[in-house]
């Protein structure tokens, strides 16, 4: 018997590992003999990590020490969740290079690392269950995880030790639960709010194939969003009481946090209950109490503005899978937040009709990337699973405007191809831009990497044909190849990843980061001026071919030469050269100042 | 010769949308990379079967696989009409194809004729007969973009019925988004029936689209609303990012 693949649902507050037997999947118990644990991480003073239910009781009293919510941090970068630092009671920074850092204990961990933890535990959980070594997985992630947060998750697992052989996306995840064997044919939509993501998913079941026609999703809104907003409110309400700040006691703030979580679960079954918090601040004259009961209908309340965002997706969704709420038969509710009553009702009242109760929200979607384990041993033959990728692709045409290759909701794995050419004579390179999202400015679009297209055979322009493929496999992640069609050979091409995850153990990791700290700051520099002269290049051979009517010869040919030397100091990665040069261009242009002026001004637009 | 999205699927060209779909299912279950047992193999699937998905994505959506059609029997009609044959494979479909073809290739034939005397009439400043040439390339070839654009500068010029000139131009930046020229042609059109606003946000487009262009900032500027205060902006935040 080959060795088994297990399937991983790693979540924002809890993480399940599940394993097909025989036909059927099952969910493994951890050695706590529980079958979900929380995705909590605590490092000890000497680095070791303890994981899941143990770590958990420990947040109050350690939580400067422990990570909770990594999900939310995973393949995403400083500059987009800076604002959100108050949000974590362990220590956020970024690094040089714009990546996430958790700084405890002195050491940095990346998002990857942690997640790494996470994922040795399951592992660990899986291996005690089969008596078997285990080193292969599927590992699940929100259905709109972008390029890098793919990626990212993907170097998590090679980190603990787990080569991932596919990512699905969990709401597809739960529909293989849920239609496993069952045989029909009906549209099925799929509503997963979690701990820190919602998606929602409209398939098509055809018995055994499972095509998804669309999805959409907010990978920054789940429980934990609401566990903060009634915690926020009972802080306000703490401190008008008492006339103290809770904000300033980080365990105050955590007990309250803990409090609220507690509250919200209680609430789901119960119309009205009691947050009772003693001692929760103090001040000279002693400790203060806080107590009062919640109705459901109050916390309701508090809550609408943040189910309000649930809506748009799901309307996105089922317009862009071309069908009526009507057409769907079957709702499945996944996600520990689907338990809500306010949740719940909400979907019945868009999809008009009650959702299935037929998958457990925990395990479903653990069970569905087990199934999709049994799929790729070859052990379930018959199942067949059609995904799509959730964010349009695309590059960055001239003026800044985003040209998307490969549309959102097209079915994976395919490719698109897109043809290049020169506008200089000689032109030796050029330089892609390549994004994801769906704004019509790049810039509003998420950058998956740059890269400059290289070693173009001497020719007059326009002449050069390039052919670019930019291919979306099985996972949703991007690979890029190139041909020249001249010549017949292809290339490869190098994308400069802000992401790039730092390999090697995490001790390692910090020493090399402190030794690196210099060369780092150097190389986002660099990456920096390139970009800076690339843009320059391409804006002064614009400029060139607009008003080559009306500049002087000898301006012209002196451009035209300097852009040539430009180019060729770009390729040799020359930035002192390529500023001189770029200064020099800048210098003839000013020359015809309102010409260019007025360009420079379009262009930057 | 390369197969065409029909082809690649095993389909024919009028299949419905069912049957496109079980297509797709059947070639999945064949050659998903899914289903590959080495990593050569999956590595082959995968180059494979992104083929197959990619014409699956453009027939299943009915947008995309109308303007698929109409590119793919025009590549037919220049073919054709350049000596080679029309692809068929039995005998049947050839003769249906071809004579499909054969009245497609006459139309196209006419609409062309009738846009080049549009366009010499159009030149000379006869723009009510331009129109009524125009409207024939139109009738005979709904799919190409720069009849439709013609024709609503012909009746705009000739003052009559602006709202069929703003539905053709419309139409023609439907089936040419990227071609600005529709667009300022547009703007032109909204300016002479006098609305200022529509004509403004047009122009405005075309700069969101090609932030490049002078005509559009021409235009604004003589309908005093260049961009005054944004462009400060714009100065502040070049100079700032510098």
């Amino acid at each position: 018997m080959p060795a088994p693949i297990v399937g991983i649902d790693l979540g924002t507050t809890n993480s399940v590992v599940a394993i097909l037997q025989g036909e059927k999947p099952d969910v493994v118990p951890n050695a706590e003999g529980s079958k979900t644990t929380p995705s909590v991480v605590l490092y000890e003073q000497n680095r070791q990590a303890i994981v899941g239910e143990l770590a958990k009781r420990q947040l109050l009293a350690r939580s400067a020490e422990t990570v909770c919510s990594i999900k939310r941090l995973i393949g995403r970068r400083f500059s987009e969740i800076h604002d959100q630092q108050g949000r974590f009671a362990y220590e956020i920074v970024g690094n040089d290079q714009d990546q996430i850092r958790a700084r405890i204990h002195e050491a940095e961990h990346s998002p990857e690392e942690i997640s790494a933890e996470i994922l040795k535990k399951m592992k660990a959980s899986a291996q005690a269950f089969v008596d078997e070594k285990v080193t292969q997985a599927v590992v699940t992630v929100p259905a709109y995880f972008n390029d890098s947060q793919r990626q990212a998750t993907k170097k998590a697992g090679e980190l603990a030790g787990l080569e991932v052989l596919r990512i699905i996306n969990e709401p597809t995840a739960a529909a293989l639960a849920y239609g496993l064997g069952k045989g029909s044919s009906e549209h099925v939509a799929v509503f997963d709010f979690g701990g820190g993501t919602f998606d929602i998913s409209i398939l098509d079941l055809d018995e055994d194939v499972f095509e998804v026609r669309s999805t959409c999703g907010d990978t920054d809104l789940g429980g934990d969003d609401i566990d903060r907003i009634l915690s926020e409110f009972v802080c306000k309400e703490i401190t008008e009481q008492t006339g103290l700040e809770v904000k300033d006691d980080l365990a105050a703030v955590q007990r309250v946090l803990e409090m609220a979580e507690k509250v919200k679960c209680e609430l789901s079954t119960l119309e009205s209950t009691t947050i009772d918090l003693p001692f929760v601040v103090a001040d000279d004259s002693g400790p203060k109490h806080f107590q009062r009961t919640l109705a459901r209908e109050e916390f309701e309340k508090l809550i609408a503005p943040l189910l309000d965002r649930l809506l748009r997706p799901c309307e996105q969704a089922l317009s862009d899978a071309g069908l009526r709420s009507e057409e769907i038969s079957t709702v499945l509710l996944v996600g520990g937040s689907t338990r809500i009553p306010a949740v719940r009702a909400l979907v019945r009242q868009f999809f008009g009709r009650e959702p299935s109760a037929s998958v457990n929200p925990d395990e479903a979607v653990a069970l569905g990337a087990a199934i999709q384990a049994g799929v790729l041993t070859g052990s379930l033959q018959e199942v067949l699973l059609l995904d799509v990728t959730p964010l349009s692709l695309g590059i960055e045409k001239q003026g800044g405007v985003f040209d998307p290759l490969i549309p959102r909701n097209s079915s994976i794995p395919t490719s698109a191809k897109k043809r290049y050419t020169t506008v200089r004579d000689n032109q030796a390179s050029v330089w892609i831009h390549v994004l994801q999202g769906e704004r019509r400015q790049a810039r509003d679009n998420r950058t998956i990497g740059h890269f400059r297209l290289t070693g173009i055979p001497p020719a007059p322009r326009e002449i050069p044909e390039i052919e670019v493929t930019f291919a979306i496999d099985a996972n949703g992640i991007l690979n890029v190849s190139a041909m020249d069609l001249t010549s017949g050979v292809s290339q490869g091409i190098n994308i400069e990843s802000y992401m790039q995850a730092i390999e090697g153990d995490p001790e390692k990791v910090v020493e090399e980061a402190e030794k690196k700290a210099e060369e780092d700051r150097r190389f986002l520099r660099e990456i920096r001026l390139k970009m800076r002269f690339h843009r320059s290049l391409d804006m002064f051979a614009a400029f060139v071919e607009r008003y080559q009517g009306k500049l002087e010869d000898a301006d012209l040919q002196q451009l035209k030469q300097s852009m040539m030397r430009l180019d060729v100091a770009l390729t040799q990665d020359d930035l002192t050269t390529a500023e001189e040069i770029e200064t020099e261009l800048t210098e003839i242009c000013n020359r015809y100042s309102d010409l260019f002026y007025s360009h420079k001004l379009g262009f930057s637009g | 010769m390369e197969r065409d999205y029909y082809q690649i699927l095993e389909i024919s060209r009028d299949a419905s949308e069912k049957e496109i779909k079980r297509a797709y299912h059947r070639l999945a279950r064949e050659r998903h990379p899914d289903k590959g047992a080495t990593p050569e193999q999956v590595g082959r699937l995968q180059e494979e079967f992104a083929l197959i998905s990619t014409a699956y994505n453009v027939l299943k959506d009915s947008q995309k696989r109308t303007e698929y059609d109409a590119r793919l029997r025009k590549e037919e009609v220049k073919r054709a009409a350049e000596g080679g044959k029309v692809p068929g494979k039995t005998a049947a479909v050839a003769a249906s194809a071809a004579a499909k073809g054969a009245i497609t290739r006459e139309r196209v034939g006419i609409a062309q004729r009738a846009y080049t005397k549009g366009m010499q009439l159009l030149v000379a400043g006869d723009y009510a007969r331009a129109s009524e040439f125009l409207e024939a390339a139109v009738k005979n070839d709904d799919g190409e973009a720069v009849y439709h654009a013609k024709l609503g500068m012909a009746l705009m010029r000739s003052h009559q019925g602006f709202s069929r000139a703003v539905t053709a131009i419309r139409r023609a930046i439907e089936l040419d988004p990227y071609n600005v020229e529709h667009r300022l042609t547009l703007g032109e059109t909204y300016e002479v029936v006098g609305s200022r606003s529509l004509a403004i946000k047009t122009y405005q487009e075309i700069l969101k689209w090609d932030s490049t262009n002078t005509q559009a900032f021409e235009r604004l500027r003589a309908l005093g609303a260049a961009p005054g205060q944004s462009l400060l902006d714009k100065v502040l935040r070049k100079l700032g990012r510098r």
